[in-house]
């Protein structure tokens, strides 16, 4: 009790002084409503104070800043190339601005002087939520939190993590990177607002992930994170106490990855951690307590078959905890929520049942014990059928189609909604400038997601969300996709009726997955930890690509709104009530696509299935394909992959940092799940034609891409890029370290097929779903010039007649076949592989051998000659003959053999199954290659790798 | 045996020979849960019948809107077709040139697609001058004209039996008999060079779908023809799309 006093007052005495040491921040922007491009140079003086300009907003590489004045206009920069039915939509004009720190009272007055006219504005005017509209609403003034940078940049920093202890004092950790590695950094802030210098929480250099920290007593502080040791990635603990950190603990034991730790505290000290963990078939939610300074068993909170993902937890004032998370038990996510009374779980209560992608669950209680959810809305049909940019324009979902946060309440078994959406007032829906983006109706939408919830010290409940913005340009010289989005957070506020409009989080703008910290301090404060990637930057600004951490407060006597209303949810609209439900139901039996085996020459075979090609945010244009994690669970879930390889591009201009190659790396372990799903390490060489987009598929974590030779030709590489690529890939040795797959080698990103190495080239995509086949001129779905154009949107650029697969197979070179999605599409686009086992490297070494096949759907197709698998070479002195099985996923329509260029064998079998033997009675002697093609009656297509065999009778 | 009923039945076994080269029925469907084996399914015959009978339904009907078949409807089935069909003799059948040598081998062209359509060793083949798997599939599909032609002119559903053709001497000659299947086999490679070398670049050139249809059927009325008998797009290809 003394020590909880000692505290009381340390706080009480550190509040004036952190008022006064920390300068107040404000966001200027100009000129975004003007109907003309304006010049809006302009400097500052501070009249009763200290200011300064410390970073801009939006400002192109051409436009500069310094403490006192800057130099750029009104301006949307970059190649645009809107379309002229897209000239009326856009604005002519955006906002730009400068972020200013003011040292001074609240008296204290910001003079501008600007090209287009002076105005000023008193700092203790301008409130949260509260934003001034001085120079005829030309300029616009926001207040936004002062925060600290937390590392410099010799590190990489990532993961953050923040909490604040009785005793007011703020805990920030975060994973920082350096050379190859990641550390474990915490720092604390007493009342004087000095940061402690960084220590290390970690015991050495390893590979971290997801963090959480909770301070339950003064001076004190818990942190768990997941990290992988020996191969497996489980739960970490430390404890900071009595002036000492203590031993790091193992918190779990169990195979497969235990990940997103999520810590509360109930009034009595008691901490209840939950995290995701790995589970019989897919993953599962388990929970532990800590009393004192002892840990309970962990315990399952869901052992449902399905994927059960991410989850939150919450305690109210009885010490009751609730835990939420997402479950795609039902064929889609959908919340659902279990509590803790006494140490006992309660039911399994199931929140939403919409058919709608509901996940990313965040709790917080209020000072009435309601119990508020906040999750992702991503619309219906997430990750089914979606075909490319034509199935965007369809209104198909694919991954990244909507995100809307919504928000739930729990009151005493009455689940309601507030009337208000909480998006309704964060900034209007953008307009992305870029024919493909334009293209898409998700464009329009103002997307909000990953709600983080507190509730602040007069009641108030706070949302802190990620949003999709525009703003990140793209050098001119880069024909379309100018205008590509970031996210940021914003933090709105619930004032008894509806949302505020939102106060954003500086130096929070990155990629899609970055996810912040976010706490309420003893004073009622919110406490947040954001991070920037930099990429929103210049490419000549010393931080551009540089992930830096940035901690900070937004403080309650600097919200203009008071406490809210004791009716704060009047108005709200009931929802049917949370229902019950079990928990104990049996894996359903798994599908023949899933368990089918194809038998060659004695040994079995298993059919697996996956994607070698898909983006994610953290691609230049990956702003319509979600982020990572979700890419991921995409893959796990809706397509019920085996594995999938996202591939980042790799552009000649290095957009990628070895940082977010270490992360994607890193992720791998995290969505590892053994015999069920394997993440594959790949990255897409981005080199135009006649050189070519390969995707590498590397054969084991760890991997470095191998950077473009950056030439003043066609392609933008060297004409020795290629065979250099490969020759490291190979490194001397006869199998390399990954392989390479070229896509869309019909158009400008493919290739005239001038260089190939057996050793390395394996496979070529011969079906995208983003687009097209490339087999030949005029096959099935192959790409011709009335599809490149859909409604005016490029969707494969320009035929490359040279670069089609039958012109590679002519001239010898051997590659068996895969289909994958690239962009956009899901469910319609898979790489099936015959592996002897579900693991990383047999996968890897069935690529490897070609033993593939390219499908559309989940078709099955057995397809061997001699004993020999598709994909094999091999001779034979008897004619060749061949063994076909099909069994389609619908009627099968055609189904052709094509021997060396032609098709040599049409059927058309009008059924779903079927499997016969053909023999090429006319083979002349030497070497053919035969494959099979499939097409079903609903349009779904496979393409079996091809077996060539040397006929010598 | 009466000598032009010799020769019909002569043409019949040519044509059942040239046909057997594709092989025994085989059922669309195989049992087995992917099992090894099985035989490839291989010329179609139901398929090729019930197409070949909507063609022959086709043309009947459009011989029934002509006033000399409907003229000769009456008289006793049986006895009028046997008149009709013992008439066959001489080269000439009194129909003009357009008819005879135009207008046969298109039907034979027709009848020829309908056996390439459901051979699955022909139906995706492109002309190739020097390609023995292309003559063999076009050989094979001359005798399915022949097998048609026969029927047509001589069989139970066929001119002589609806409409007594050849009742009247003069109008029952081998000119149909041998142009069909022969005039039909030139008319096939005819179309299926003009699909490979002019229309097949000229849809590379102009990529334009509209026009590639266009194309299509106006160099390949008879395969166009074809695709419809058995219910698909008259622009249609097995090989390509």
């Amino acid at each position: 009790m003394m020590e909880r006093m000692r505290a009381f007052c340390l706080l009480l005495l550190s509040v004036p002084l952190l008022t006064a040491a920390q300068p107040q921040r404000f966001r200027v922007l100009f000129g975004g409503k003007d109907a003309k491009v304006a010049d809006w140079s302009g400097s500052l003086t501070v009249e009763g104070g200290e200011g300064r300009v410390v970073a801009m907003h939006h400002f192109s590489p051409e436009e500069s800043f310094d403490a006192k004045s800057w130099k750029a206009g009104n301006q949307w920069d970059g190649n645009i190339n809107l379309l002229p039915q897209e000239q009326a939509l856009f604005p002519k004009t955006r906002w730009k601005g400068v972020l200013v720190e003011v040292e001074g009272p609240e008296t204290a007055r910001v003079k501008l002087a600007t090209a287009q006219g002076a105005a000023e504005f008193r700092t203790g005017a301008v409130p949260y939520l509260q934003p001034a509209a001085l120079l005829d609403g030309r300029i616009r003034v926001e207040r936004m939190p002062y925060s600290d940078r937390m590392a410099g940049p010799e590190t990489q920093d990532d993961y953050p993590a923040i909490a604040a202890g009785p005793d007011g004092r703020l805990w920030c950790a975060w994973s920082a990177h350096r050379d190859g590695h990641e550390t474990l950094l915490v720092r604390w802030q007493d009342g004087d607002g000095a940061w402690s210098q960084a220590e290390a929480l970690s015991d050495g250099p390893g590979d971290y992930y997801h963090l959480a920290l909770i301070s339950t007593a003064p001076r004190a502080v818990l942190a768990v994170w997941s990290a992988t040791v020996d191969g497996n990635l489980d739960l970490y603990s430390r404890r900071f106490a009595e002036g000492a950190w203590g031993k790091i603990e193992r918190l779990t034991r169990e195979p497969g990855p235990d990940t997103f730790p999520r810590l509360a505290a109930g009034p009595d000290g008691e901490v209840h951690l939950v995290w995701q963990s790995s589970g019989a078939t897919k993953t599962d939610i388990s929970w532990m307590r800590l009393r004192g300074s002892s840990w309970s068993a962990p315990q399952k909170v869901t052992e449902h078959p399905a994927s059960d993902w991410e989850p939150s937890v919450a305690v109210n004032s009885r010490g009751e905890a609730a835990i939420a998370w997402d479950s795609y038990r039902h064929g889609n996510y959908d919340i659902f929520l279990r509590r803790v009374t006494a140490g006992k779980l309660g039911p399994v209560e199931r929140i939403t049942s919409s058919p709608d992608f509901e996940a990313h669950a965040n709790l917080a209680y209020d000072k009435r014990d309601r119990l508020w959810i906040a999750f992702d809305n991503g619309g219906p049909n997430w990750g089914k059928d979606t075909y490319g940019i034509n199935g965007i324009l369809r209104g198909e979902s694919g991954t990244y189609a909507k995100r809307q946060v919504q928000v739930r309440v729990l009151e005493r078994g009455r689940l309601v909604e507030p009337t208000r959406p909480l998006d309704e007032n964060l900034p209007g829906k953008p307009v992305l400038g870029s024919r493909m983006t334009l293209g898409l109706e998700s464009s329009y939408e103002t997307f909000s997601e990953m709600p983080q919830l507190a509730v602040d010290g007069r009641g108030r409940v706070w949302a802190l969300v990620r949003m999709r913005t525009i703003g990140r340009f793209n050098p001119p010289q880069r024909e379309s996709r100018s205008i590509l989005p970031y996210w940021t957070y914003q933090a709105v506020m619930f004032d008894g009726h509806g949302w505020t409009a939102p106060v954003a989080i500086p130096y929070s703008d990155g990629r899609q997955e970055q996810r912040a910290g976010f706490a309420v301090g003893p004073s009622g404060d919110l406490v947040f930890a954001a991070q920037t990637d930099g990429w929103s930057l210049p490419r000549t600004d010393p931080d551009y690509a540089q992930y830096d951490l940035y901690a900070g407060r937004i403080r309650l006597d600097e919200v203009g709104a008071g406490p809210v209303d004791e009716e704060m949810l009047v108005g709200a609209s009931d929802l049917p009530a949370p229902v019950e439900v079990s928990d104990a139901e049996p894996a359903p039996d798994p599908p023949l696509w899933k368990t089918y085996r194809m038998r060659v020459n004695g040994r079995d075979y298993h059919v697996t299935w996956g994607d070698l090609h898909r983006h994610t945010d953290l691609s230049f244009d990956g702003q319509s394909d979600g982020s990572l994690y979700d890419t991921y669970r995409y893959a796990i879930d809706a397509a019920e992959m085996d594995f999938l390889g996202p591939s980042e591009h790799l552009l000649p201009q290095d957009d990628l940092s070895d940082y977010v190659w270490r992360m994607v790396d890193k992720t791998v372990d995290v969505y590892k799940l053994p015999n069920v799903f394997y993440p594959l390490l790949n990255y897409e060489r981005t080199v135009a034609y006649p050189d070519g987009h390969r995707n590498i598929v590397s054969r084991s974590r760890g991997y470095q891409p191998i950077r473009i030779q950056v030439a003043d030709t066609p392609s933008g590489a060297t004409e020795t890029d290629q065979l250099e690529l490969w020759k490291k890939l190979l490194g001397g040795k006869d199998i390399p370290d990954g392989f390479s797959i070229p896509h869309t080698t019909a158009t400008q990103m493919g290739t005239d097929w001038r260089y190939n190495d057996e050793r390395v080239e394996r496979l070529v995509e011969i079906y995208q779903g983003n687009r097209d086949s490339y087999e030949y001129y005029g096959a099935p779905k192959a790409a011709v010039a009335d599809q490149i154009l859909v409604g005016g949107y490029i969707t494969s650029g320009a035929i490359r007649e040279k670069g089609y697969v039958w012109n590679a197979l002519a001239k010898g070179y051997k590659m068996g076949f895969i289909a994958s999605s690239d962009h956009r599409t899901t469910h319609m686009s898979y790489a099936a592989v015959y592996t002897p086992e579900r693991a990383y490297s047999s996968i890897w070494d069935s690529l490897y051998a070609r033993r593939t096949y390219a499908a559309t759907d989940n078709i099955i197709v057995d397809f061997q000659s001699a004993g020999h698998a598709m994909g094999e070479e091999f001779t034979s002195a008897e004619p060749p003959s061949l063994e076909i099985g099909v069994i389609g996923t619908g009627e099968i329509a055609q189904i052709d053999v094509i021997k060396d260029n032609a098709i040599v064998y049409t059927a058309h079998p009008g059924v779903q199954e079927l499997s016969f033997s053909y023999t090429d009675r006319s083979a002349e002697p030497g070497e053919h290659y035969y494959y099979v093609r499939v097409q079903q009656q609903d349009g779904n297509m496979a393409w079996a790798s091809p077996i060539w065999i040397r006929y010598r009778p | 045996m009466h000598a032009s009923l010799r020769l019909t039945v002569a043409l019949l076994a040519c044509a059942a020979v040239g046909l057997a080269s594709s092989g025994p029925i085989a059922p669309a469907v195989q049992e087995n849960k992917l099992g090894r084996g099985a035989s490839e399914p291989k010329f179609n015959w139901s398929k090729a019948v019930e197409q070949s009978f909507f063609f022959l339904t086709f043309q009947h009907a459009f011989r029934l809107t002509q006033e000399k078949t409907v003229d000769q409807l009456g008289g006793p089935f049986f006895k009028d077709y046997w008149r009709s069909a013992k008439n066959l003799g001489g080269w000439e059948d009194g129909d003009s040139m357009f008819t005879n040598y135009v207008a046969h081998p298109m039907q034979g062209a027709v009848s020829g697609y309908i056996q390439i359509q459901n051979d699955p060793r022909g139906a995706a083949l492109v002309f190739g001058a020097s390609d023995k798997q292309y003559w063999k599939s076009r050989l094979r599909a001359t005798a399915f004209a022949a097998l048609y032609s026969t029927q047509f002119e001589l069989g139970l559903y066929s001119e002589a039996s609806i409409g007594n053709v050849g009742m009247r001497p003069g109008t029952m000659g081998y000119v149909d008999l041998v142009m069909t299947p022969m005039g039909g086999l030139g008319w096939m490679v005819g179309e299926d060079a003009l699909d490979r070398f002019v229309v097949e670049p000229m849809e590379r050139k102009w990529q334009n779908r509209p026009l590639t249809r266009f194309l299509r059927i106006a160099f390949s009325p008879t395969r166009s023809f074809a695709n419809v008998l058995r219910f698909e797009k008259p622009w249609k290809r097995d090989g390509r799309q």
